[in-house]
């Protein structure tokens, strides 16, 4: 609840410093990449996509709204005599938005972010869970076209189950199309 | 400023431990074999098998930090043995405690007795193989509470496989609890 309530303060900050940017600019993005369910044995990697909406606020600051889904591999596992059995990997799904330092920057652009949303964990014969989700990573952005970039990131996904939760590590590349507004 | 940015990240790490952070956790396969075979060969009978999580090392290792219960299956080969050939539904309970039930009756007439699992369909004659996915949507939520309670206590419970249809006798083979653990600090 902290977490949340902090969001919403550091959102509320940001709104006046949009208004006075002078160089603001927004995009949108697609990814893909592979996702790693973290310490959790009845799951294995899978693929995972989404898109992304980077709105920048403050020469250094990002708002990122994003939307991702990812189908998980599914976990396969000896048991004795009885042989191999498979088990759903399951999909996680999440959005929420992200606040990242110097993302839709010019050339190269090296940037950390954090990001908090709502995610559902979906698994064949269990009941859906469906929590909050906070997400920390680092990005690299290459610039290839004028209006367009190359983002590569590494982040990590935690979907709160009160005392517990369902982590997920991902690798993802996509292409970002930025359109300056003034 | 290096040391107070290593003293700050020291304390924040230091919180988060101790404060218990959901981040710090893990699903955790649980992999118990029950006697094979286990026959059920009179009307109303039952098989059992007594349970001590205690001899799984993965359970061990997180005994003190289990939450919840993330996924329970039964896996096992099974045979409707029922002469004269009928349709049967198999079910697998738990008393909390070690018991030695050996009707299906005796085990629903122990208030502490719950039903974790099934009914799970054979048609007459017919063999089947428990899988990982399908048995997982059999799991009651009563078993749920019944697991969980059993998990977080001495990890030491009897279960019971039976039969609500009279006269149904069948064979479980290679039978295994598949039960993933959610376990965090």
């Amino acid at each position: 609840m902290r977490m949340r309530f902090a969001a919403a303060l550091l959102l509320l900050a940001l709104v006046p410093g949009a208004a006075r940017a002078t160089s603001l600019g927004i995009g949108v993005g697609a990814f893909g990449g592979i996702n790693y369910p973290v310490l959790m044995d009845n799951a294995k990697t899978g693929a995972i996509y989404g898109f992304r909406a980077p709105i920048r606020v403050l020469p250094l600051i990002t708002i990122e709204p994003f939307w991702q889904s990812s189908t998980l591999g599914d976990a396969s596992e000896t048991f004795g005599a009885l042989g191999s059995q498979t088990r759903d990997g399951g999909q996680f799904s999440s959005y929420g938005a992200n606040v990242a330092l110097t993302a839709m920057g010019s050339g190269l652009a090296v940037f950390p972010y954090v990001g908090i949303g709502s995610g559902t964990y979906k698994q064949s014969g269990v009941s859906d869970i469906t929590k909050t989700t906070y997400d920390f990573g680092l990005g690299l952005m290459f610039k290839v076209l004028p209006y367009t970039a190359l983002d590569i990131r590494g982040q990590m996904d935690a979907l709160i189950t009160s005392d517990t939760s369902r982590k997920f590590a991902s690798a993802t590349a996509g292409l970002t199309y930025r359109l300056p507004v003034h | 400023m290096n040391k107070i940015r290593i003293g700050i990240l020291s304390v924040a790490l230091a919180t988060l431990t101790a404060a218990g952070c959901p981040l710090i956790s893990g699903q955790f396969l649980v992999k118990f074999n029950l006697p094979t075979p286990i026959d059920v060969t009179v009307a109303g009978g039952v098989g059992s098998a007594n349970v001590d999580l205690n001899t799984i090392s993965e359970y061990k290792d997180h005994k003190d930090n289990v939450k919840d219960l993330a996924d329970f299956a039964v896996l096992a080969d099974i045979t409707n043995t029922t002469s004269p050939p009928a349709a049967i539904d198999v079910e697998v309970w738990i008393t909390p405690t070690t018991t030695s039930y050996t009707t299906s009756a005796a085990v629903k007439g122990d208030a502490s007795a719950k039903r974790v699992w099934g009914p799970f369909h054979l048609n007459a004659g017919q063999s089947a193989t428990i899988d990982w996915d399908k048995s997982a949507a059999l799991f009651t939520a009563d078993g749920k509470n019944a697991i969980v309670t059993e998990l977080k206590g001495d990890g030491i419970f009897t279960a019971y496989v039976l039969s609500n249809t009279s006269a149904a006798t069948f064979q479980v083979k290679n039978g295994v609890f598949a039960i993933v653990i959610d376990a965090g600090q």
